[in-house]
């Protein structure tokens, strides 16, 4: 038993690297998790370090088509879950009119229109169900998906209980912009992603631009954690550091200087008091390595 | 393994991080696979078990703790068998690479090391190569009940490790090294002072069988649960200020909410596809008429808080409100006030809110001729000012103590608020038993209020905002 939950880490870290996601011990371990007992998992962090990545990473790994529902202030059943085809309802019963049928048969498959949600638990085959950025969502949204996290399945009061034919692999996202209730935390594995360390972030740098130098990635690495400690409005994120590796890259950097980041510094941060700032920590780094 | 599950559980329970009973069964669930875990296996269990019982990263710290105990406990020794120059080679590599974890790690072990050697030998080791010197009884069996003996025996340790580990020359050694780039050494130089501290923690706060971490942990967990909704204001310690000021967004979000349920019923334009849709249940004839909703006025808000020196404590709290307010809502307008008024939206309406008091108070014009506050002028100010740039419909909310130092309390002027706009509210960081005492002007003011709310603790808060809902 232990070799096979050895295996299946290894596995899962093997298959998330294929897809050129480098993921640390922890994410390893809890995408594993939820592999082994079929269970959402909970992805929090701060806006930029891969969240979603993710999710597109296992469904290109596992080859499961991907299903995505982005939240936002207001969505509601009627566009994450299901709704019905009034239109077609309408038509059905002109077109019927002579005819004396029930109308029994209104509320059935025929005029049910799928949203993601109910998508991915109807789907034939296994998928990834990404729902994105809950904390944009309403609690009552969050209320209404604690049945499809813990049982995988939805009940529409017309049709009855319909369960997943296969468990969907489901991921969420949030920036904490506010607080999850414990009952959807209770429900999901758990996973914080944070900044990656100079080390990590420089081999996914290595994999992302190929062409750099070897010694730019890994001072661009430690040039990133610099700035994230600065205490920044917004730090810049991973997505960010690669943009800027590949601007180094195609501008045939050899070495890299405060003078050089200073140029570049605008691939980075795209907040003007924040500019100013990392500019002027970064002027007295300079002077102070000088001495 | 279940009775080990359940074990490590209710100790998380007993340190405030809530692990329920199905997060319990999966727990158990994992460590199927260890029968029998080894060392080896420590981090992979960590981090197994974390993704199934830990829901908070705030919580990570507590849990860390409590999973080093249990395995302690359970699992048996820590590795502390490693000698000195090799804890030294590893502490080393990790401060070159940053690798806080490691670091950790391995001052852990020194410290491990260092207390095996004093419950041995009853010496540090490597004392008599002239380690510490002057602090020759660090292993007299001195009596363990007596904190202050304890303490110095730390300090000692401390000193003593400081010296072991060569902080100092392993900072000469990067400063010379020239085979590092300039991004490196500064990296290294951060980790080094990193690890300083690091070693301060695991010798100050180390102590897993004598029961010392128990009580802080205790303590640490009696201020997690403390309610601090009924606490004043007034006599908040500042972590407590700080826990209140988490508290304000949540008040002020609930009214957000409840705007967007409210005048549910109210009838306006036919809602043409909701009617048809509804009349399908019934063989398309329109039984039920929706009518759609009213959009929902958009508020108006004048935010005004007293940032004199009098009501310090509250008007941090004033401004905390007024930076939920105008993260909530979309026309919030915030004016600070002491004896002259100024615009301040853009300070609290900014994201690191906190981060930008001190340009509020050093950029705003709060002051004219005297520096306590003048609620008179303030007002006179405001009426010339901004008055009239606010709607009609709007409501003025006023954060203040109404103290006026006997100066005029320019009632003229308030009047002349209180007919331009829809609703003034006034918020009194006071009891009212005290609104007749003293310099407060409270009840002249109040006559021309729509609602006066004295505001000591985050209850009375939500008590005005559910008042403003209408409840």
């Amino acid at each position: 038993m232990t070799q096979t939950l050895d295996q299946l880490l290894q596995e899962t870290k093997e298959g998330l690297q294929s897809q050129q996601y480098l993921a640390d011990d922890r994410t390893v371990a809890t995408v594993a998790l939820a592999f082994l007992l079929e269970k959402p998992i909970l992805i929090e962090g701060p806006a930029g370090v891969g969240k979603t990545e993710l999710a597109k990473a296992i469904s290109s790994w596992k080859k499961f088509p991907l299903i995505r529902l982005q939240c936002y202030e207001g969505l509601d059943e009627a566009k994450a879950l299901y709704e019905w085809d009034y239109r077609k309802q309408l038509l059905a019963l002109q077109a019927r009119k002579d005819e004396s049928q029930s109308v029994d048969d209104l509320f059935s498959e025929e005029y049910l229109l799928e949203r993601p949600l109910l998508a991915a638990i109807r789907a034939n085959e296994q998928v990834v169900l990404l729902i994105d950025e809950i904390d944009k969502a309403e609690p009552e949204f969050e209320s209404m998906l604690l049945e499809l996290l813990s049982d995988f399945q939805v009940t529409i009061p017309e049709l009855g209980t319909i369960k997943a034919k296969q468990r969907p692999i489901v991921i969420l996202t949030s920036n904490q912009m506010r607080n999850l209730s414990e009952a959807l935390r209770r429900r999901c594995l758990y996973l914080y992603i944070d900044y990656p360390n100079p080390k990590r972030e420089a081999a996914i740098i290595r994999a992302r631009v190929p062409g750099l130098k070897a010694q730019v990635i890994d001072d661009a690495a430690l040039a990133l954690s610099q700035l994230r400690n600065m205490d920044l409005r917004k730090a810049p994120s991973v997505a960010e550091a690669v943009d800027w590796a590949e601007a180094l890259s195609a501008m045939g950097i050899e070495t890299l200087s405060v003078e050089t980041v200073l140029q570049t510094l605008n691939v980075l941060i795209k907040d003007h008091a924040d500019m100013e700032e990392a500019k002027r920590q970064l002027t007295r780094l300079a002077e102070g390595m000088k001495k | 393994m279940i009775e080990k599950i359940v074990d490590l559980s209710s100790s998380l329970r007993i340190a405030g991080i809530s692990v329920s009973i199905s997060e319990t069964l999966e727990a158990a669930a994992v460590m199927k696979a260890f029968q029998e875990p080894t060392v080896r296996d420590k981090e992979k269990i960590r981090l197994l078990l974390q993704a199934c019982l830990l829901k908070k990263e705030e919580q990570s710290e507590i849990f860390h703790e409590q999973f080093e105990r249990w395995w302690v406990r359970w699992f048996g020794e820590r590795p502390s068998n490693v000698a000195f120059p090799e804890i030294l080679d590893t502490l080393r590599k990790s401060i070159v690479n940053g690798d806080v974890q490691q670091m950790e790690e391995t001052l852990n072990a020194a410290v491990a090391n260092a207390q095996a050697w004093l419950a041995e030998e009853g010496g540090l080791p490597g004392q008599g190569q002239g380690g510490a010197a002057g602090e020759g009884n660090l292993g007299a069996p001195e009596n363990p009940r007596n904190p202050l003996l304890r303490a110095g025996r730390r300090r000692a340790m401390y000193h003593h490790l400081r010296a072991l580990l060569r902080f100092e020359a392993l900072a000469q050694e990067m400063d010379n090294d020239s085979n590092m780039s300039m991004w490196q050494r500064q990296h290294a130089r951060q980790s080094l002072n990193k690890a300083e501290a690091l070693l301060r923690k695991t010798v100050f706060h180390s102590g897993y069988a004598t029961g010392e971490q128990n009580a802080s942990v205790r303590s640490r967990l009696k201020d997690a649960d403390e309610d601090v909704s009924e606490l004043p204001i007034s006599k908040a310690a500042y972590t407590q200020i700080q826990k209140m000021q988490k508290l304000v967004p949540d008040i002020v979000r609930q009214l957000s909410y409840q705007k967007k349920y409210k005048d549910h019923h109210q009838k306006g334009i036919l809602h043409m596809r909701k009617t048809m849709r509804k009349s399908l249940a019934n063989g398309g004839f329109p039984i039920e008429i929706t009518f759609k909703r009213k959009l929902p006025k958009r508020e108006r808000i004048a935010i005004l808080c007293d940032l004199s020196g009098s009501v310090e404590i509250f008007s941090q709290f004033a401004l905390q409100l007024a930076s939920c307010f105008s993260s909530q809502f979309a026309g919030i307008a915030c004016y600070g006030f002491i004896s002259d008024i100024d615009e301040i939206t853009r300070y609290v309406s900014r994201e690191d809110f906190p981060r930008s008091m001190s340009e509020l108070y050093s950029e705003c014009n709060l002051v004219l001729g005297t520096s306590s506050s003048d609620y008179g002028q303030v007002f006179q100010q405001f009426v010339k000012k901004y008055l009239h740039d606010l709607a009609k419909s709007s409501s003025v909310i006023i954060l203040g103590d109404a103290r006026n130092n006997g100066r005029d309390p320019g009632l003229d002027a308030f009047k002349t608020i209180k007919n331009w706009v829809k609703k003034v509210y006034w918020l009194n960081p006071e009891p009212a038993s005290s609104w007749t005492y003293g310099d407060s002007v409270m009840k002249e003011y109040a006559e021309f209020c729509d609602a006066v709310h004295p505001i000591q603790s985050v209850k009375d808060l939500a008590k005005f905002v559910a008042s403003l809902r209408g409840e």
